[in-house]
Formats: C-alpha cells, structure tokens, sequence
C-alpha cells in the first residue's frame, strides 16, 4: 500500500509541478510584455513569477523525492542528478533530471544575480526555454496517466499557455515605453565608428 | 597669490612626486570640481590602491552644464598646467593610458589642449588619446565618461562598480575635472594657494569665469564680477545642479566645501525677469536631458516638467502645485544616476524661494504686483 | 480620493502574497486531487504487495509494462494490457498473502 500510495503522490505532485512550471514560463513571458493595470503593477507579475518558481521547486522535490523513496522504481538518489542513470526508464526519466538541473541552474542564478551580473544572468535565464519542453516530454514519456483524459488535458492547456504566450510575445512589439526615448538618447550619444 | 588663470603657462618638468602627493593633496583638503565635490585624495587612494600598473587617468574637460565655461577656459589658457595633473596622476597611480576627454563642439579648448601635447615629451604624448564628448548635460558624468571611451556610447551607468574600481576597459580609473588636476599640479609644485574657478551670470556688470580664493562669499563673487547690474530675485549657486538662495543669504554665503557649490556656476536671477517661467524652461531642459535608461527619472522629470509648464502658462492649476510637491518626494533616489535628484533639489529650492511667484502665476501680467 | 502611488503600492504587494500563499494551498490540495484521480484511473498493486517475493514479481512486472508503454503507440491498449497482467501477478501475491495471514 505504502508503494502505491508514493506511487499516486509522485503521480500527483509531478503533474502539479507541470502546471506551476508552466505558470512561472507564462509570467515570464508576460513580464517582457511589460503589462499593466491600475490594480496589477508590473513589479506584481515579475514578483509572483518568482514566488511561483521557487515553489515549483518544492513541488519538485516532492515529486523527485516520492519517485526515489518508492521501492518499486529502484532508482538510486543518483538517478534525480546524472541523467540517464537509471536502469528504470532510463530516456525518459533522464529528461527530468535534464529538466530538473536546468532548473537548479536558473534558480541559483537569479538568487545570485548581484554578484553573477546581468549578462550572465540573462544568457541562463535563456535555457528555460529549454527546460520547460524537456519537463513536459519527460511527463509525457514516462508519465503512466499521460493518455488519461485528466492529463492529457493538463498538458494540452499547460502547451497552450505557453503557446498563445509566445505568439502574444513575438507578434507584439515591445510595450515599454522607454524604449523609443532610450533609443533617441543612445542614437544622441553615439560615437562608435562602425554601428 | 598663485593663479590658475592670468598666469603665463608653459611647460616645465614635471615635479618629483610619489605618494606623498595623494597626502599633499589631502592635506590641502582638494575637493572635485567637476559638481560632485568629492574629496580628491580619497579617490586618488582608491584607484591607487586598485591599480597593477594598468590604470587609466581621464581628463573630464566635458562641461555639461550650459553657463559653465571654467573648464574650457582653463584648458584654452593653461593646458600645460592640466597636463601636469594628468601626467601625475598617470605617474602616482602607475596608469598606463590618460583620455583627454573634450566636448565635441569645444574646438578652441581641445585645439589647446592637443598644441600643448605636442610640447610634450615623447613618453608622455604616448599615453594620451582624445576622446570627444557628445554634447549632452549627462556627458559628463564619470560613468558616462568611461562608458563613451569604453563603448563608444556616453550613457551614465549604474554604480556599482565605481570607475576607480572597474573603469575604462575595466580597468581602475581616475575620473577627474581639469581644474581639479590643475591644483593638484600646482599643490605638487607646493605653490597650491587654494583659489577656485567660478562662471558667473545673468545680472552681473562683467558675465564670465573669475577666479577667487575659497571661502569668498557670493556678494565677494559679485564685486569681482564688476558688481550688480541690476536688481536681483535670487542666485542659483551651483548651476542646474545646485540650488536657488535668498539674495541676503547668499551675499553672506561662503563659498567652500559646506555649500553646494557644484560646477561653480553662480547665476544672479534679475527681478525683471519672471522666476516661474524660467525654472519650468529649464525644468524642460533636464527632463529632455534624461538619458531615458529609468523610468523614474524619464517620466518624473516629464512630469515635473509638465507640470511646471502648465503653471507658468498662466491660469489656477491648485493640482498642479500639490503634485510638484508629491513628485519631487517619489522621484529623489530612483534613478540610476544623479541626474533626477539634482533637478529635483534644483525644484525644491525653486519652490521655496519663490513660493509667492509660484502660487499667485496667473499670468505675466500679474507678475508686475508681485515685483 | 487618488490614491497616493505608495498605497497602490502596498496594495500591490498584499495581493502578491495573498496570491502566492492561495496558489500555494492550491497547489498542496491539488496534488492530493490529483494522486487521487491517479489512483482512480490507474490503480497500483493489492495491499499484498508488502511482502518482498510479491514485490519483486510486481515491479518485474511493471517495468515491462513501462518498457511496452513507451514503445508501443497504442499505449492504451498495453495500458489496459499491463492493468490484466499486474492483476494476474497480484493474484498470485494474494494467494502468497493469503498465506501470510
């Protein structure tokens, strides 16, 4: 029963994970679109999308953790951190340890942003683009409800947020309005030779 | 008395110096002259102290500020003695480059400069190359300095790093104004007699640059300027920069290191003309000058302006006046450099001196009751 | 009345935590929802699973059942097809438990 039980709750606590990560991909994207109400400043899309990724963490962890304690699986600790380790599953589940470091990569930077600098900051941030389709293929790949009605609508919606977000984003020119005064300013003062 | 201007200028060796400059320099209690007023020597021991002989002395001759024309002129009538500071703080600071760092429209200063260079000895000529600065007010701040020789873009940058610690080519960088260099030249010569170069203008006999010993008052300033030519309103000490002061405050007012005295500029407001209007035209100045990287400073100083503006166009704008007060609160401290907190001192002081202007500007024909 | 920049700040940042801490709740029960309809969907083996000689069966049994799952295209034919055998081999550990008990 005890097997079962972790079994349902590493089921659970990944598709939740899905659906927080998928949320912290959207925030994201909308911070770049600089949206904005009267009652929803954009300091409060760029703050929960952080809230909401050190909270996918958590659930990750559940969901790593709840895997790796289940006898049934077999997988050694080491299996959550050197991809394709495992015996069990080993494609699949070696994409959610792909997906998981990238992760830890993405969080650890931007906690350490003021020493790492903004550059280096940015080029990580770039590889959630990468880390959140990883996580998803790794769901569907390994996921024992993927083709469950359930799930398979979590993941359809999951895809089509982050679709539309994108095609928002890349159809949309940049919202901010500094952007053009910047720009005038920079032209203003410009002096390289070649530009 | 040791002069910077008035005095001949050629080039002579350049005097023994090591480290005991930078305590010279200390003791003789040198602030910067570029607006900021900080202490010299400390800046000299902080790039001293970072420097594997690869620092970079920049000589700041850009002159932002509009009414300023000290720096042009020292460089036009003693670049030898400007060098000299730059060539000892090349040596003292172990640098291996000096940028001469001119406005671009500044062509009888930077010819000065470069027909001096050409005096010099070899060595020294090797290290220098010239840089030219655009011709905007936030030019010439140390970041923007660094960030047009480096990048070849003059936009301020946010600090940290400070120059002296990652500067040109992220190297340890002196970022210092001319006149400063000057004394510093004539403090290692030991004939530094403490002097300081101001601009004076507006209702003043004789507008222009003069030179007088520190701690001379305003009123000092005036009579050396051939005195008033006509009835004041107010003085702006320390140009844009600065603030506005009662004409019976700053008569008495020294000039040293406890008043704001910025860039040196003291500009005489006559009662003939109208306060309002003019703090809003130069309200619109700084917030076009905006290097539009922070949005507090780009549309606060818009705003400001704004607002300003619809006040001297006349008419009762009660908002207006409640929103000047608000803004200048929220806007102070949110920019990435210090353009938006010296235009908002500049409009407090503004709000203070002439407060009755501001409440009662229904138009310029009412400003004949208030004069 | 305008309300002032520095308290639409502040109402702001309340709502941020206020949202951070629902989704929060959200997310724990949603979790349990979820590895309950899991369960529902997709059971796992009997209570006899306990035992190490069963378990071991089972999880044999499991792990081809994973291997075909992401092999074949019709996963829920092998689906249903894993659900007969896990059944068959829990059989087996029932009469193994029956034994225990």
């Amino acid at each position: 029963m005890t097997n079962s039980l972790l079994w349902y709750a590493t089921r659970g606590a990944g598709a939740v994970t899905e659906i927080l990560l998928t949320c912290v991909v959207v925030l994201g994207i909308l911070s770049t679109l600089r949206v904005q109400t009267a009652r929803w400043p954009r300091f409060l899309t760029t703050g929960l999308h952080r809230n909401l990724a050190l909270m996918t963490l958590v659930f990750l962890a559940l969901h790593i953790v709840t895997a790796v304690v289940d006898p049934f699986t077999n997988l050694g600790w080491a299996a959550a951190f050197i991809p394709f380790a495992s015996s069990y599953r080993t494609f699949w589940l070696g994409l959610g340890a792909i997906s998981f470091e990238l992760l830890l990569a993405i969080v650890a930077t931007s906690l350490a942003r003021g020493w790492l600098g903004h550059r280096a900051w940015r080029l990580i941030h770039w590889l959630t683009y990468a880390a959140w389709p990883v996580a998803i293929v790794h769901g569907v790949g390994t996921g024992t409800d993927t083709w469950s009605a359930w799930m398979l609508a979590i993941t359809a919606c999951c895809i089509a947020a982050v679709g539309v977000s994108l095609v928002w984003r890349l159809t949309t020119s940049s919202r901010d309005p500094l952007a053009a005064p910047r720009l005038d300013f920079r032209s203003a003062v410009d002096r390289r030779e070649v530009r | 008395m040791t002069r910077l201007l008035g005095a001949p200028d050629v080039a002579t060796p350049l005097p023994r110096a090591g480290h005991g400059l930078i305590d010279q320099i200390e003791k003789a209690g040198l602030l910067g002259r570029g607006g900021a007023a900080f202490p010299s020597a400390t800046k000299w021991r902080a790039v001293a102290e970072r420097s594997r002989g690869d620092a970079v002395v920049v000589v700041n001759g850009a002159e932002g500020e509009p009414q300023s024309h000290k720096d042009r002129l020292l460089m036009i009538s003693r670049p030898h003695l400007v060098l000299d500071g730059a060539f000892l703080a090349s040596r003292v600071l172990r640098a291996r480059r000096v940028v001469l760092y001119v406005g671009e429209r500044h062509d009888a200063a930077r010819q000065a400069m470069l027909r001096a260079l050409g005096q010099r000895t070899e060595p020294e000529r090797a290290t220098v190359t010239l840089a030219a600065a655009p011709a905007r007010y936030v030019a010439g701040a140390e970041t923007a300095a660094v960030h047009l020789i480096t990048e070849g873009i003059a936009t301020p940058t946010n600090v940290p790093p400070y120059p002296f610690e990652r500067g040109v080519g992220g190297a340890p960088t002196l970022v210092q104004n001319v006149e400063t260099l000057a004394h510093i030249a004539n403090v290692a010569r030991g004939i530094y007699d403490g002097t300081t170069l101001l601009t004076l203008a507006g209702g003043v006999a004789r507008r222009g640059v003069v030179e007088v010993p520190i701690g001379t008052t305003v009123g000092g300033a005036v009579s050396a300027s051939g005195g008033l030519r006509e009835r004041p309103r107010a003085v702006l000490v320390g140009g844009y920069f600065g603030a506005w002061v009662e004409p019976e405050v700053a008569w008495r007012m020294p000039l040293d290191h406890r008043t704001r005295l910025g860039c040196g500029v003291i500009g005489i407001h006559p009662a003939s003309r109208c306060p309002v209007c003019d703090v809003a035209a130069i309200m619109r100045f700084l917030a076009a000058e905006s290097s539009a990287q922070c949005g507090p400073c780009f549309f606060g100083l818009q705003a400001l302006a704004g607002a300003c503006t619809r006040i001297s166009e006349g008419g009762d704008h009660p908002t207006d006046m409640q929103r000047l007060q608000r803004w200048t609160v929220e806007v102070r401290g949110r920019g990435a450099c210090r353009h938006p907190d010296g235009a908002v001192m500049f409009l407090s002081s503004a709000l203070q001196v002439f407060a009755a202007e501001f409440a009662n500007h229904g138009s310029h024909h009412n400003m004949s009751q208030i004069a | 009345m305008e309300i002032t920049r520095i308290e639409a700040r502040d109402a702001a940042l309340r709502l941020l935590n206020h949202l951070t801490t629902g989704i929060a709740f959200a997310a724990i029960g949603a979790v349990g929802v979820l590895a309950a309809v899991s369960a529902a969907t997709i059971p796992g083996s009997s209570p006899a699973a306990s035992t190490t000689g069963s378990s071991n069966t089972t999880s044999t049994a499991s792990s081809d059942t994973s291997a075909s799952s992401s092999d074949s295209t019709s996963s829920s034919s092998s689906l249903q097809g894993s659900s007969g055998v896990s059944a068959a081999s829990g059989g087996s550990g029932v009469a193994v438990s029956g034994a225990s008990h």
